[in-house]
């Protein structure tokens, strides 16, 4: 992404900052879906921006841009590295979130919490984001068959569980 | 439709309501102060990893006898090049290098040299052999005070016994080195006898360089009779401390021998040199590269002119000129 170096009016202007403006929300909802809590979400997003951020000035087009944080997002969020630094056992209760979680679809949110970080990603890419699956298996790092395997087996388990969900509780 | 399209529908529909009532603004402010910090992180990070890499490669440089720019290296590694004398960066790489009957080993006659011995006039035992390599017993081309002497054990079997150090008194007090078992060891034990010898020079080298800066040079080793050669300073006490830094390795043979100078000291005495140079070219002399003799002898200087400025040269600097060739 070019930086563009003075706007008519006089301001200066940085690209990067429109886009995250125009685009965080989109971002921040990818981000929840793919790791379930909004907290987690910000954290995330938030790490994937300031990774990008010092690179924007070589990010030739504008439009790679949200790929390019979306891809750094989903890779820190799959990557071992930052499962086992986050991850701390402990054995005192957490403060409970004074924000209100969506008690909307839990029976989602539960089938989505039963995949593996990879499968849900790539459920979200394909299925929240509307992605092609080329474009899944770019941002998860990984070969074209390897999406699809990802895919196919997220979407398995999801109706797996939500059918037996559905069996129990009746339509 | 069938039913897994039906499905894939369902679900991206209910994806998209479950995720409709995150909202929020970016923190653009704080986004931007902690870009810029990650930013100043990375660059000290890149600057740290190539400053890293930079004395890591001088260090194995300077082990290695090599040189860069208009340092011109000898056979066998002849010369240490002064281009950049990291001091650090030899304490951190503490690269053991061979030598086969010990430091002198590694003189070999260069094209032009002559030194202070008339090397045409010494046939053997001095001289190559057809490998390049300096046959045992040669001797060091103006190598001040090669001073060898045994630890009083011979080495086992091989040619270091008909070396320099016969030709040479004895200097310090070896009455405290260590002795060894005296026996070459079996092939069955070269590969644990070589890293034992690896080790304890590594040991002797940090030991060294921590303590007695001012007067080691170098430690190098001879596989082939398990022993190691540490050139030094005489007069400090990092002979007794090498002897007893070896305690934990008994079957490692110990030898020494005099350096002109402290690696550092004689790191600086060639940058001298170097310093000088226009001074030299305006009297019709190029010095086109001055190094560390890898055995402590001094410093090499190579010039075109060397036999018309091998008297000035040595006139002016003194005996730690070990050669002008």
């Amino acid at each position: 992404m070019k930086r563009e170096p003075m706007r008519p009016g006089g301001c200066r202007s940085d690209p990067f900052d429109e886009f995250v403006a125009a685009r965080y929300q989109t971002l921040l909802r990818g981000a929840y879906l793919i790791t379930g809590n909004v907290h987690d979400a910000r954290d995330l997003l938030h790490d994937a921006l300031v990774q990008v951020y010092p690179k924007r000035s070589v990010i030739r087009d504008a439009g790679a841009t949200e790929g390019y944080v979306r891809m750094t997002m989903v890779r820190t969020h799959v990557s071992r590295w930052r499962r086992t630094r986050r991850e701390e056992l402990t054995s005192a209760l957490p403060d409970r979130p004074v924000v209100q979680e969506s008690g909307w679809d839990d029976q989602l949110a539960a089938a989505l919490a039963g995949l593996p970080r990879r499968q849900r990603a790539a459920v979200v890419l394909r299925y929240y984001l509307d992605l092609p699956v080329a474009q899944v298996a770019e941002e998860l790092g990984c070969s074209l068959p390897t999406a699809k395997t990802h895919l196919a087996r997220g979407i398995k388990a999801l109706r797996q569980e939500m059918e037996l969900v559905r069996e129990l509780v009746g339509p | 439709m069938s039913a897994e399209a039906a499905f894939e529908e369902e679900l991206a529909g209910r994806l998209a309501e479950r995720a409709a009532w995150i909202g929020g603004s970016a923190p653009l402010a704080e986004l931007h102060t902690a870009g810029r910090r990650r930013a100043r992180r990375q660059r000290a990070v890149r600057g740290a990893a190539a400053v890293a890499v930079l004395a890591v490669g001088a260090g194995a440089l300077t082990q290695l006898g090599g040189g860069s720019g208009d340092s011109r290296t000898g056979p066998a590694g002849a010369g240490v090049s002064l281009v950049s004398p990291t001091p650090g960066a030899t304490r951190s790489v503490a690269v053991i290098l061979e030598c086969a009957n010990g430091p002198t080993g590694w003189r070999t006659l260069g094209l032009h040299q002559h030194g202070k011995q008339v090397l045409s006039d010494s046939p053997s035992p001095g001289g190559l052999t057809p490998s390049g390599t300096p046959s045992p017993g040669f001797p060091s081309p103006g190598f001040p005070s090669p001073g060898f002497f045994s630890s009083g054990v011979p080495s086992s079997g091989g040619p270091s016994t008909s070396g320099p150090s016969t030709d040479h008194p004895p200097s310090g007090d070896p009455s405290s080195w260590p002795t060894s078992s005296g026996s070459p060891s079996p092939l069955s034990y070269a590969t644990t006898a070589q890293s034992d010898l690896e080790r304890a020079g590594q040991a002797i080298e940090y030991m060294a360089m921590a303590s007695y800066r001012d007067h080691y040079f170098g430690t190098c080793r001879d596989t082939s009779t398990n022993t190691l050669y540490v050139m030094r300073v005489p007069g400090s006490g990092l002979d007794a401390a090498a002897a007893s830094t070896l305690t934990d390795w008994p079957a490692v043979k110990l030898q020494f021998a005099v350096a002109a100078g402290s690696r550092d000291e004689l790191s600086a005495f060639g940058a001298r040199i170097r310093a000088d140079r226009e001074d030299w070219r305006a009297k019709g002399v190029e010095i086109e590269a001055v190094t560390v003799a890898i055995d402590g002898a001094g410093v090499v200087v190579d010039t075109p002119q060397w036999q018309t400025a091998a008297a000035q040269i040595e006139a002016k600097y003194g005996p730690q000129v070990a050669e002008v060739r």
